[in-house]
């Protein structure tokens, strides 16, 4: 009852509402140009009075693109430093690649997976084994210098004594007469060079290489440079110190000498 | 019962005097007294806002029908709104001067017409001048119309 009261009062607006709706309905049912041109005009009014909704949801989507973007950018980021990586290892393995070619060896590349300086004998494991042919007493070099020796295969993999081991030894030759020597490490990627005469004169800069005289390391073969000479009265041999060329603290990729 | 059969045949014939009504051509557009809509406006002039919305919607559908029946819907809208807008005045008849009455009787014609033009020239562009003045023209035009029959058959009885 009360309802219809209700209408009874509002009887004028809403015979103007429905007849307006009416017209309406009528109207844009029509299939015509017109009609399609007054939607048109409808459409943009609604797109004006909607502006604020509108700037409201686009804040929300650039909020959330924002969103996307860093969380692209760190992917981006990511790639980037991978790429770079990348780069870098196709550059050392193109360097390497170089040294294969010039090098008159017979050189097994392979790829170092573990390294060990903590323990009694200092090591890395190299991915080849004797699926490669490996076998004890292989040198191991880098693209600069020696790194160690083969000392045991398995199937898949072999361990590599390193250079910097405190047992390691190698024969030498340094200076202009090619004069002999032992390589002994003593720390780091240092080494003294033991039974070099005092007669013979050794300079810094001067290269150290294998002396062939050993049955496991080929002559030549780059070892380490000579950084000081220190002539001692009270010893028979010179002091010399030197500095491995090996790569020991940063190794990748290395060759076994067959 | 009697007045509303007068109205129902007055109706009839004004629509049919509509049809044969001559009209000027200005803007390319026919320019022609609104019959209809003077009928209309003498119609809520007496009658309640609710008879007269529903009166405005009938007979713009009937006009619709019979002239423009791709636009189904827009005479009927017209009319509705001026029916309810026109017989909004008898609530003012005692307050509002009859100058005023006209003025806004003006206002409800041109309301009409507006929209009429919005229509018609919907799509078109560069029309505003034009329809502007074809609302004007035609505005006055219905009013001077009004005036006229306020003035010679309802004795200023009418506004």
């Amino acid at each position: 009852m009360y309802f219809i009261s209700k209408i009874y009062v509002f009887r004028n607006s809403i015979a103007l509402i429905l007849t307006s709706v009416v017209s309406l309905i009528l109207f844009f049912n029509r299939e015509s140009p017109i009609v399609e041109n007054i939607r048109g005009d409808f459409a943009d009014v609604v797109y004006f009075f909607l502006t604020p909704k509108r700037i409201y949801q686009d804040l929300l989507v650039v909020k959330q693109e924002n969103e996307n973007l860093k969380k692209s950018l760190v992917q981006l980021e990511l790639m980037n430093a991978k790429l770079i990586r990348y780069k870098d290892e196709n550059d050392h393995l193109r360097n390497m690649l170089g040294f294969l070619e010039e090098s008159s060896l017979s050189l097994q590349p392979c790829s170092v997976v573990d390294m060990d300086f903590g323990s009694s004998v200092q090591t890395v494991i190299l991915d080849i084994g004797k699926n490669g042919n490996i076998r004890p007493e292989l040198p191991v070099v880098d693209i600069h210098g020696l790194i160690g020796k083969v000392i045991s295969v398995g199937d898949r993999a072999c361990l590599v004594q390193l250079i910097t081991d405190k047992n390691f030894r190698v024969s030498v030759r340094v200076g202009e007469k090619r004069s002999l020597g032992i390589f002994t490490p003593t720390h780091g990627t240092f080494g003294r060079l033991d039974g070099i005469q005092k007669s013979l004169n050794i300079i810094p800069g001067d290269l150290v290489v294998t002396s062939g005289i050993s049955d496991i390391y080929p002559a030549d073969l780059p070892v380490a440079v000579v950084l000081s000479v220190h002539r001692n009265d009270e010893h028979g041999f010179q002091d010399v110190v030197v500095g491995l060329l090996g790569g020991i603290y940063n190794l990748n990729y290395v060759f076994i000498i067959h | 019962m009697t007045r509303i059969i007068y109205y129902i045949l007055l109706f009839f014939i004004i629509a049919f005097i509509q049809t044969v009504l001559p009209a000027i051509i200005i803007f390319q557009s026919p320019v022609t007294f609104d019959l209809l809509l003077i009928f209309l406006t003498v119609i809520a002039l007496q009658l309640p806002t609710f008879s007269a919305t529903i009166l405005g919607f009938f007979i713009g559908l009937l006009q619709d029908i019979t002239t423009q029946h791709y636009l189904l819907g827009s005479f009927s809208f017209m009319k509705s709104i001026s029916g309810y807008a026109i017989s909004w005045l008898t609530r003012f008849d005692k307050i509002w001067n009859r100058g005023l009455r006209y003025l806004f009787i003006l206002g409800c014609y041109v309301l009409h017409y507006s929209i009429y033009y919005y229509i018609r020239f919907a799509g078109v562009h560069g029309e505003f001048f034009n329809g502007s003045i074809l609302v004007s023209i035609h505005a006055l035009l219905n009013l001077f119309l009004l005036w006229f029959i306020d003035r010679f058959i309802f004795s200023n009885k009418l506004v």
